[in-house]
């Protein structure tokens, strides 16, 4: 136990190591595509520590509830890395949910939500408004993909159902599993709240959302939060569907995940720059459509599909 | 028709309450009327002549004649004229019919006047403060002959704030500018949302006012306003340049020779060109499609520094005097000229083929801004807002200037109606710039570039200029004066029409698609703004001094 | 010896006697404590009673009064789910009835005998039907003397019309449950039968229990009329899909807010108890075969899903506190539906790992139950503490109010949260075993994996809601109507005080829910022999149903493993955020650098997910 929970503490602090790196690596390769010089690659870690010192400005009613969203955003993000499989050993998922870790990742949501609240501007309120529509659909869809996983494996725990065993249905082929991979690919920018999803901080229309009255720390430590969700989703995504080789012996494994993660920011931030926003209602529609799929799929996961 | 027949059929129609015509060179036409049949005129040419409603102008001429001139300006695109129908008003309380009912148009125009001039548009839809800032004490009017151009009024009070409508049952207001990332101007729209959806809006510009046409028309020379004018705007400086300085030869009937004519119409389709690349990059910019945003900005450099290389700047080309131009363009730049455009036309026609193939794109701009036929006709849309409604209007070919007569080039129309007609019609009028640039490059005549003017310029004549700036006809009426410097100077830029069209454009649309369809006209609050004594500087409210103000002006 | 029985007895007792004085007592506030000190007392003996069934076992069932003739006995009998129900009650009662004394101070317009007299003769009614086993006469009393006074109690504010229509409605709803209810014991019922030398008269619970078997063989359609009439019955009273809409909505936001409490905290409760009780302890262990277990659970699962989302759904378009809230009474009881379905659906397979998630799903339901009574109470308290302050409903005209009353505020953070399945409050910690039971449970019955889902959705919809609820009202910024017309000061200690002794049980129930599975076991193992008896027989812990694991793996992370992980990282949060030593300012809102702040320009509850809203436009028909 004392090791599982020092293997969680190593994946956490590796986790706040590496997260700003590959926003940095992200914004390099954005500049690439978009034929600029670019920022320094580690860029995001200037930004935090400048962050840091700079003027805490609090603009709203409740300054304490403020810096309390502020301080759960980055602290249940930081848990959920504590449950989840990094390359660094499975660290405490053998004793964790997915329903917890589901309801986990809603809560970092909603501290965001507390915190546009709080704040109480007009924007930040469309942008939490627009935020929690998108939330609606987007947990169930992440529910699905882990629901068909749990019910192929037969236990509910995360270290059974991040190895793969979506695949493992008792049918011939996979089909429920192969139409979640698909949807959770295809709403994969709105968990890592980039272009075209991003449509909460939509920042020529309303101005970076629920987050437009943060400075100093608390923006800080929301835009830490933000980078590291990024990881967890990355990490999930992986776990489900592609967790070959992340559990090979220590380096290898390690360095295995670290490179998938790679690879799908890579992904990501090439749809970020090949697409325009979509606007709310074009995304609901489209998360709606692909929550109806979902259910299809996990339906044909019920009987054995 | 022509303009011989026009006057007559009023004529019929009016008899002795049309007081005098004046047809001159160059299909320009005035009217004078009785002042009270002046609406009835209006109607007549508005809507039984289908004329095309351009500006309404004040002026104040108490000390000639003791009344105020009101002046309506109408284009026959079809027939090719421009016709400006006048009327005189008494001096002591000043007023005049208004003839919003009937053209809806001329809301700003008149309210501009009732602003500046203090002339009551009796009858207004909407008579509401437009031009003067918040402060502004009510009954005095900066823009008549007796307030001097560098005095701060009394009374003026930093702190009234402006009374707005009240917002429609179960909305919310959104306030919207003049800070915002999507502005780069100040001007403030009152947003009336609920949930997501705009239900209407409420418009507070005129923030940037520098008191232009103020200036020209008691301190600056003929030969000094062409540099004022360019920096009316940041974008389209060269148009306002071209436009004031025909405004002035059409007036007087100076000849510009023709190798100048041809260096205007390079450098105003140069201009054409570079406002284009940056308004499709603003637009994917506005709908989250950076990449793009950052290619398009890569594509317009060149020119940039191609104008560089002709000018001395990469903007603001200090380009026209009146009767010539001050550039040459030898047979060096010429050449490198061709080669930029010619890099230009490939790489384009790439941007131009992934933007019409991207669905995403499209999904944000299809049905979003709608201005059909009917809200061009009304609020007299220009530009590609009306090409993109599939009313086929250009200066360039409708009212030819320069050397637009002696090339050949079509006028780009789409039947969208929406933010994906304009970007179409923006994207494949590069490519008629182009072809302008080309022919006239090729046709360029060689000889002088500036008109000797030996006489002085005679008192009281009037000139109209349209000119085809990239954003739709940017207008200019100038009345001569004494001292050198015209008695009246009037500008009316395309954004000004263009954003009263934008409350009914944007209405029971997404907030999202308010940002777009406000871009979509490619505004320009500075061209609107373009006159007031005093400047604000917004969020702290601070009047310049007329100190400060004069310095702002370095080439005094 | 006092016997569970007689204690409740004693209680209900009590409670009537405490009803006669409160009418006789003229002053106010001395009302209000006699009441409060009589519900106390009340809980004291109800405490004693269930903690006694709960850790010795049930006794034997007590007959108070008899009549052979009439087929009349108040036979009172508190076993492990009865004693859960009464818990329920007591511990929800005492926080509301305390919070009344200061309450119904604003009320200066009416009268406080028109309230707390039937206040506790509404919780006397509760405790007699949470505990008596005669299906028919003292039902039938025990059921009029909650509707009546119920009936007063929502018409209390009688000078608006909206309240009269409101109680008019509720009246004729509980007759009709009462009616259906009945209609259904007579069908059911066998005749005489005695019971360990009792003579048990034949609409007792015992004696139609000794009858079920030969009833669901000789006559199964008849049967399953009458367990149709107590789906309806109770499904009249719980608020479910499609009878929950027609008087639930309206009676909750009318009455004054304890009241509103107590309906939505303890009676519509009672409605789960019926349910519960005459669905799965009504059969036999060994006779359950013969009873359809797997349609009627398909049928309440179903139904309960469907209550969930319409509740669920409506609720997303309130912009009234306490109607908001009402409609999600109706959502949540959705989840217990689903639970109470799950179990029963589970139960007709004879496998071991269907029984436990059967037990799963029956011990989510009840501890749901539990935590919605907690939370729900605890909101509608949140609400009347609003309304005390501002005398508005309206969510619109809201805002900003946690600067006026941060102390409420975080107990109503604390409730909206929980209500919303957030991880470490006790709402997520029942919702969890709710969902585990449904769908590990689709190993067996795959139609529950879809509604697990469906449940799970819901629970964003509620979060909406809640965010909705809470930011409206006391985050956001202060609307005109709350800076003028309103006081700034905190509510008085003794409102406070029941809200956060609710609030500190939310957490507590979330941080520890092995405390609450105790007690269900216990619960679920005293219970009388009914089928739900043998899910009595299964472990929850090693099992897996606090754990969520599945099937016979012990070790898990608890909330209280997430809660010090949250307070450790917050501890690193704030050393990161104190690292740059920056400076605080405070300022004003940004809103493009023209206008000022004024109340037009706040983003009202009414504007909030304006698209969702238009997707479920269709629910209102529901």
């Amino acid at each position: 136990m004392m090791i599982k929970i020092l293997s969680a503490l190593t994946n956490v602090v590796i986790v706040l190591a590496v997260a700003p790196l590959i926003e940095g690596i992200m914004r390099k390769i954005t500049a690439r595509i978009q034929s600029r010089q670019g920022p320094p690659i580690l860029q995001p870690y200037y930004d935090l520590m400048k962050l840091l010192i700079k003027e805490d400005i609090e603009s709203g009613e409740s300054p304490s509830m403020q810096r309390f969203s502020a301080i759960m955003a980055f602290a249940s993000a930081l848990t959920v890395v504590a449950l989840l499989p990094l390359g660094f050993g499975y660290g405490l998922s053998s004793h964790t949910d997915i329903i917890l870790t589901i309801y986990l990742l809603t809560f970092c949501g909603v501290c965001t939500l507390i915190a546009g609240l709080a704040a109480g501007s007009t924007y930040s309120l469309v942008g939490i408004s627009r935020e929690m529509m998108l939330m609606i659909p987007l947990e169930p869809i992440l529910a699905v993909a882990l629901i068909i996983a749990a019910t192929n494996s037969g236990s509910f725990k995360l270290d059974a159902v991040l190895n793969g065993s979506i695949y493992n249905s008792p049918g011939i082929f996979p089909i429920s599993s192969i139409i979640i991979l698909v949807i959770i690919l295809a709403s994969f920018q709105a968990y890592a709240q980039r272009v075209p999803f991003d449509i909460s901080e939509a920042e020529t229309e309303i101005m970076d959302g629920p987050l437009v009255e943060y400075s100093g720390p608390k923006l800080a430590l929301f835009k830490y939060s933000r980078m590291i969700r990024l990881v967890i989703y990355c990490a999930l995504f992986i776990g489900l569907f592609v967790p070959w080789g992340s559990n090979l012996m220590f380096p290898f494994g390690f360095l295995i995940f670290w490179f998938k993660v790679l690879l799908l920011v890579l992904l990501v931030t090439v749809v970020a720059a090949t697409h325009a926003r979509y606007r709310i209602d074009q995304a609901i529609n489209y998360f709606a459509i692909m929550l109806l799929v979902s259910f299809f799929a996990l339906a044909l996961a019920s009987i054995g599909l | 028709m022509n303009e011989g027949e026009i006057i007559k059929y009023l004529r019929n129609r009016f008899g002795n309450k049309i007081r005098r015509t004046d047809i001159c060179r160059d299909r320009r036409f005035y009217i004078n009327v009785d002042s009270d049949c002046l609406k009835d005129v209006c109607k007549v040419i508005f809507r039984d002549l289908d004329a095309r409603f351009i500006t309404s102008i004040g002026v104040d001429e108490r000390q000639y004649n003791g009344g105020f001139l009101v002046a309506h300006n109408f284009a026959f695109d079809s027939w090719k004229l421009l016709c400006s129908l006048q009327t005189n008003v008494d001096g002591d309380s000043p007023s005049v019919q208004s003839i919003t009912d009937i053209v809806p148009a001329s809301n700003w125009a008149e309210r501009e006047f009732r602003d500046l001039l203090g002339i009551e548009p009796v009858g207004h839809i909407y008579p509401k403060r437009l031009v003067l800032p918040d402060g502004w004490p009510d009954g005095v009017y900066p823009l008549r002959k007796d307030f001097p151009y560098d005095s701060v009024p009394e009374g003026f009070d930093e702190n009234r704030s402006f009374k707005f409508d009240d917002a429609p049952p179960g909305c919310v207001v959104v306030p919207f500018g003049p800070f915002h990332p999507t502005l780069d101007e100040p001007a403030h729209f009152r947003l009336y949302v609920e949930g997501e959806m705009v239900r209407g809006c409420e418009y507070r510009g005129f923030m940037a006012h520098r008191g232009i046409e103020k200036l020209g028309e008691s301190v600056l020379t003929y030969n000094e306003i062409p540099m004022a004018a360019e920096r009316i705007c940041g974008i389209c400086g060269c148009v306002h340049n071209v436009a004031y300085a025909q405004a002035v030869e059409n007036a007087v009937g100076i000849m510009p020779p023709p190798r100048s004519e041809y260096i205007r119409t390079i450098m105003l389709e140069l201009e054409r060109l570079h406002s284009h690349l940056l308004w499709v990059g603003l637009a994917c910019h506005i709908s989250g499609f950076d990449t793009l945003f950052m290619h398009c900005f890569r594509i317009r450099e060149p020119v940039m520094w191609i104008a560089e290389k002709i000018s001395g700047n990469r903007k603001t080309y200090a380009l026209c005097l009146i009767g010539g131009v001050r550039w040459d363009i030898t047979e060096e730049l010429n050449q490198e000229l061709r080669e930029v455009i010619g890099k230009l036309e490939t790489s384009w026609r790439e941007v131009v083929k992934a933007v019409e193939k991207d669905s995403n794109l499209q999904k944000r701009t299809r049905g979003v801004g709608i201005a059909d036929k009917k809200l061009v006709k009304e609020s007299a849309l220009l530009g590609p807002v009306a090409r993109a409604a599939g009313v086929p209007i250009d200066s360039r070919r409708d009212h030819p200037y320069a050397a637009y007569n002696r090339v050949e080039f079509d006028v780009v129309v789409s039947d969208f109606c929406d933010v994906w007609g304009r970007l179409i019609v923006r994207m494949y009028e590069v490519f008629e710039s182009i072809k302008i640039i080309r022919q006239c490059l090729q046709k360029i005549e060689p000889g002088s570039i500036q008109a000797t003017i030996t006489d002085e310029i005679p008192v009281g004549r009037f000139g109209m200029s349209s000119v085809e700036a990239p954003r739709g006809e940017c207008h200019h009426f100038v009345i001569t004066g004494e001292n050198n410097r015209p008695r009246r100077w009037r500008v009316r830029a395309p954004t000004y029409q263009n954003l009263q069209g934008v409350p009914t454009m944007i209405k029971d649309q997404q907030l999202a698609d308010m940002t777009l369809a406000l871009a979509s006209i490619d505004p320009c609050f500075s061209c609107t703004d373009r006159l007031e004594t005093v400047d604000i500087k917004t969020g702290k409210v601070r009047v310049y001094s007329a100190k400060e103000l004069e310095t702002l002006f370095l080439w005094r | 010896m006092l016997t569970p029985e007689k204690s409740v007895f004693i209680a209900i007792l009590l409670c009537l006697a405490g009803a006669v004085i409160t009418a006789i007592l003229r002053q106010r506030k001395l009302c209000g404590i006699v009441a409060f000190l009589i519900t106390v007392a009340t809980a004291i003996f109800i405490y004693y009673a269930s903690f006694d069934v709960l850790i010795n076992g049930h006794q034997k069932a007590v007959t108070f009064l008899s009549n052979k003739s009439l087929g009349f006995a108040l036979r009172v009998f508190v076993d492990g789910l009865s004693a859960w129900f009464l818990i329920l009650a007591a511990t929800i009662a005492i926080p509301s009835m305390f919070f009344s004394i200061k309450y119904m101070e604003h009320y200066e317009d009416y009268n406080v005998s028109n309230y707390y007299p039937y206040i506790l003769m509404f919780l006397a009614a509760m405790y007699g039907l949470l505990s008596t086993t005669d299906m028919m006469w003292f039902f039938f009393i025990f059921w009029q003397m909650m509707t009546i006074s119920g009936f007063f109690l929502i018409r209390f504010e009688r000078k608006n019309r909206a309240n009269i229509k409101a109680s008019n409605k509720f009246m004729i709803m509980m007759q009709i449950a009462c009616f259906v209810t009945m209609l259904g014991a007579a069908m059911i019922s066998g005749g005489e039968a005695s019971l360990d030398n009792e003579k048990l008269l034949r609409y007792d619970f015992d004696a139609v229990q000794q009858h079920i078997g030969s009833l669901l063989t000789e006559k199964p359609t008849l049967s399953a009329m009458a367990f149709l009439m107590f789906l309806i019955g109770f499904g009249i009273k719980l608020g479910m899909w499609p009878f929950g809409k027609i008087w639930l909505p309206d009676a909750h936001p009318a009455a004054p807010s304890p009241v509103s409490a107590m309906l939505s905290g303890v009676m519509i409760k009672t409605g789960v108890y019926g349910i519960m009780r005459y669905f799965v302890w009504l059969v036999p262990p060994e006779k359950w075969q013969l009873f359809p277990s797997r349609y009627w659970g398909l049928i309440i699962s179903l139904l309960g899903i469907i209550t969930l989302l319409t509740g669920t759904a409506q609720a997303l378009r309130q912009e009234q506190t306490k109607r908001l809230l009402a409609f999600h009474s109706i959502g949540q009881i959705g989840y217990i539906l689903l639970g109470i379905g799950a179990a029963i659906a589970l139960s007709y397979y004879s496998n071991p790992l269907a029984l436990t998630l059967g037990a799963v799903a029956i011990a989510g339901a009840l501890f749901h139950t539990f935590n919605h009574g907690l939370f729900k109470s605890l909101l509608f308290l949140n609400a009347g503490s609003i309304l005390y302050r501002t005398n508005t409903q309206d969510l619109n005209k809201l805002g900003g109010l946690i600067s006026i009353m941060p102390l409420t505020a975080i107990t109503s953070f604390i409730a909206s949260m929980s209500i919303s399945g957030v991880p470490p409050l006790n709402g997520f910690a029942s919702k969890w075993s709710i969902y585990v039971g449904a769908i590990q449970g689709g190993k067996f019955a795959p139609y529950l994996i879809p509604l697990g889902f469906i449940a799970i959705f819901t629970s964003g919809l509620t979060l909406a809601s809640f965010i909705k609820f809470f930011g409206a009202s006391f985050l956001s910024r202060k609307s005109a109507f709350v800076s003028e017309k309103t006081v700034k000061s905190e509510l008085n200690w003794s409102m406070l005080l029941p809200q956060f002794l609710l609030a500190a049980l939310c957490l507590f129930f979330g941080i520890f829910p092995y405390f609450g599975l105790v007690g269900i076991q216990s619960a679920l193992k005293n219970s009388a022999a009914g089928f739900g008896n043998t899910f009595g027989g299964v472990n929850l812990f090693e099992g897996g149903a606090l754990s969520g694991v599945g099937y016979n793996e012990g070790s898990f992370i608890s909330p209280l493993m997430v809660v010090i992980a949250l307070v450790l990282f917050s501890l690193l949060a704030i050393l990161i955020m104190k690292l740059g030593r920056s400076e605080k300012r405070a300022s004003n809102q940004w809103l493009c650098g023209y206008v000022v702040e004024d109340d037009a320009a706040r983003y009202n509850a009414h504007n909030f997910y304006y698209q969702i809203k238009q997707i479920f436009k269709g629910s209102r028909k529901l």
